[in-house]
């Protein structure tokens, strides 16, 4: 009687196609080296002191300290668009989904957080903040002010992942206007 | 980037251009008496030939920007002119087949389209021969489509020539895209710019329409067909609501964003957008100028539309305060950082219009052109504008006894007058404050320096920044300044817009005895 043959053996893991992971928003990935050139030409450009493009988008902080300066220039799109450039380059780079999410709450747009939520899902699929993203949606679709108000999104922003220092930034500002008023004519009533 | 031409394509010369005119002059008497649609048929002829024949030239034109020889000053002064009156012609044709006079060759529609081709040509030749606003185009372009609807042509699709390529459109796409030129022939954008924009537009042109009624919930242009003072103005909602008349018109600008984000997107993929036109061979950085043009417009419409509904009253009412000054008064004007630190602030110079300029070598009075919230223009001698280059920090001062304004030069072009320039300047605030700072050094060590702050509009003052010199800024050295009598300490940060020998930097504001 021959032996009971073996079970065989279970699967490797497998791995996440880095391809795949990388065509979160639809860049085809990986891109023939002509077209990465011009993204990364462009990159370069767009975003102002981007010597090196592809290792600079790969680290989160300093990628959400640029876009936080962006939005305090007036200049959300670009800030959106430098942060979605970075996720396409590293997924794994959590806050910035966050912020991405926050913004899409800030816009009002529902259907742009339903699909982030999505993507973010897939990508963290344990990851402990899943909860409170649904339920920021939820609200999301039935009150956009409502939503704005979250306590869950205030954790979510720049400025709070960044830890900035509101509060010496205002106090700096405000003697500034202050020294600006006394130095100029008295007729002058606008600033900036 | 620019493809170059190892030769210099020679400009049509005199002879040729008066023989051109005079062809036009006499199709202009035969196209009188073709049936109406073979006129339509012919002039399309007329256009594709004299494009053909001018193609190098005009492409010659662009590509110099706004840095025009005499010669080339003049050449462009006579596209446009043929301009002109092709679309004369046009219109005349287009308006006897609208009349009810036999077909022929060419249909009404297509006598539209080409009045719509052409004063959207017409349009970008009057800004790149620095010509001056007019109606022209404008009331051309109002009435080929109010006939166009009339006849309900409006809508159907045409195969239509735009300049070297053929394109599927609308005559109201047509009219949408010749009259977006228009409100964005204003902005700040060089010939070449001003072309990718237009190559967009055409391809964007299936994504443009008119709707009779107005949204009150997103940002829409309007037009009334029968105002030819006015194209596409941003709408502001009125509440009650007031009837729409037969003449307004609606445009939503969701469709041009969507588009903009298709051209991001395409970069992002590697790809240059459209794939064809006079853009694939500039540089990436011209189709980011008119990305950022584009997001900045589309930002103030939404803004003034918001502001003008009451939703942002109180910021509108900052933004919107227009100055009340004398146009073409001459003005005092100091250049670069070291001057402008010297002299701008020097109280013994507040009433003076006599500026400075004496190390770059300028010799001549400076006039105010023109001025709006962020920009203001001057007119310069040719010589002394020369001495001047885009990015230059400069500061004038516009009425006695008021601070200098404080700003870049953003671009130079020349006027219609023989020997005048303009420059034009992007103002960096009204009410800049001078003074000295202490910025620890590369020995570890505090050394005085100058610094020209800007407040900036937001209210947390993480817009707030500050000019320095270009020799004296180090990224995110420490920065110590009294205002209001305490000592106040921030990292000088990234770097918001530089030029010639100045830098002005984010203030990242730090409180290092509470950090500690």
């Amino acid at each position: 009687m021959s032996p009971t043959p073996l079970p065989p053996p279970p699967p490797p893991p497998v791995r996440a196609n880095v391809a795949a992971k990388l065509s979160v928003f639809g860049t085809p990935w990986p891109l023939p080296p002509e077209l990465l050139r011009v993204r990364l030409k462009y990159i370069t450009v767009r975003f102002l002191q981007m010597p090196e493009p592809r290792a600079l988008l790969r680290n989160g902080q300093d990628i959400l300290r640029w876009a936080q300066q962006m939005e305090d220039d007036n200049l959300p799109r670009s800030a959106n668009e430098l942060v979605r450039l970075a996720v396409e380059e590293d997924p794994n780079q959590r806050v910035l989904w966050l912020y991405l999410l926050s913004q899409a709450v800030i816009d009002g747009d529902a259907r742009e957080f339903g699909e982030l939520a999505r993507l973010f899902s897939q990508q963290f699929a344990d990851d402990e903040l899943l909860h409170d993203i649904a339920h920021v949606g939820g609200v999301l679709a039935r009150d956009v002010s409502q939503a704005r108000m979250m306590p869950a999104l205030q954790s979510w922003n720049a400025a709070a992942l960044l830890a900035r220092d509101s509060r010496t930034q205002r106090t700096f500002h405000d003697a500034l206007l202050r020294e600006i008023s006394a130095q100029v004519s008295p007729q002058v009533s606008g600033v900036a | 980037m620019i493809n170059t031409p190892t030769n210099t394509p020679t400009l049509l010369n005199e002879s040729e251009q008066r023989e051109f005119t005079q062809k036009h002059l006499s199709l202009e008497v035969s196209a009188a008496n073709f049936i109406a649609g073979d006129a339509i048929d012919s002039l399309g002829q007329a256009l594709r030939y004299f494009e053909d024949r001018t193609r190098a030239d005009r492409q010659h034109l662009i590509a110099t920007n706004t840095l025009k020889t005499r010669g080339d000053l003049i050449a462009s002064e006579w596209i446009y002119a043929r301009y002109q009156h092709l679309l004369a012609m046009a219109f005349a044709a287009m308006s006897r087949s609208f009349g009810g006079a036999p077909a022929g060759r060419a249909s009404p529609a297509q006598g539209a389209a080409l009045v719509l081709v052409v004063a959207a040509q017409l349009v970008k030749w009057r800004k790149y021969s620095g010509g001056r606003a007019d109606n022209v185009a404008r009331e051309y372009a109002h009435t080929a489509l109010r006939q166009a609807k009339l006849h309900r042509v409006d809508g159907a699709v045409l195969t239509t020539r735009i300049d070297e390529r053929v394109h599927e459109a609308t005559v109201e796409a047509l009219y949408l895209r010749a009259m977006l030129l228009e409100r964005f022939s204003g902005g700040s954008l060089s010939p070449r710019r001003f072309e990718i924009l237009d190559t967009w537009l055409i391809t964007w042109m299936g994504a443009l329409w008119l709707t009779r009624e107005p949204s009150a919930t997103e940002p829409m242009l309007a037009l009334n067909l029968a105002d030819i003072e006015r194209g596409l103005i941003p709408y502001v909602p009125i509440s009650p609501p007031m009837p729409i008349g037969e003449s307004e018109f609606f445009s939503s600008l969701r469709p041009i964003k969507r588009q903009l984000e298709r051209v991001i997107q395409a970069f992002h993929q590697g790809s240059i957008f459209p794939g064809w036109g006079i853009g694939l061979t500039m540089k990436i950085e011209e189709h980011i100028a008119v990305i950022e043009f584009l997001e900045r417009e589309l930002q103030l419409i939404d803004e003034f539309r918001s502001a003008a509904s009451g939703v942002a009253q109180g910021q509108a009412k900052s933004r919107g305060k227009r100055v009340t000054l004398s146009i073409n008064t001459i003005v005092a004007v100091y250049f670069g950082f070291n001057e402008i630190s010297t002299l701008a602030f020097d109280l013994s110079r507040a009433n003076s219009v006599a500026g400075g300029g004496a190390e770059l070598g300028i010799r001549n009075a400076i006039r105010l052109l023109d001025i709006s919230e962020g920009g203001l223009g001057l007119e310069m001698v040719d010589e002394d504008a020369r001495r001047l280059q885009v990015n230059d920090l400069i500061a004038i001062r516009i009425e006695k006894g008021r601070p200098a304004v404080l700003g870049f030069v953003a671009r130079k072009s020349t006027l219609q007058r023989p020997t005048g320039t303009l420059v034009g300047i992007k103002v960096l605030t009204k009410t800049p404050l001078k003074l000295t700072m202490d910025r620890v050094n590369e020995s570890n060590r505090w050394q005085p320096c100058e610094g020209l702050f800007v407040a900036g509009l937001a209210q947390d003052g993480f817009a707030d920044s500050v000019v320095m010199s270009e020799a004296e800024y180090v990224a995110n050295s420490l920065v110590a300044v009294t205002l209001q009598g305490r000592v106040h300490e921030f990292y000088a940060r990234r770097v918001r817009e530089q030029g010639n020998g100045w830098r002005m930097v984010a203030i990242d504001a730090v409180d290092r005895l509470a950090q500690n």
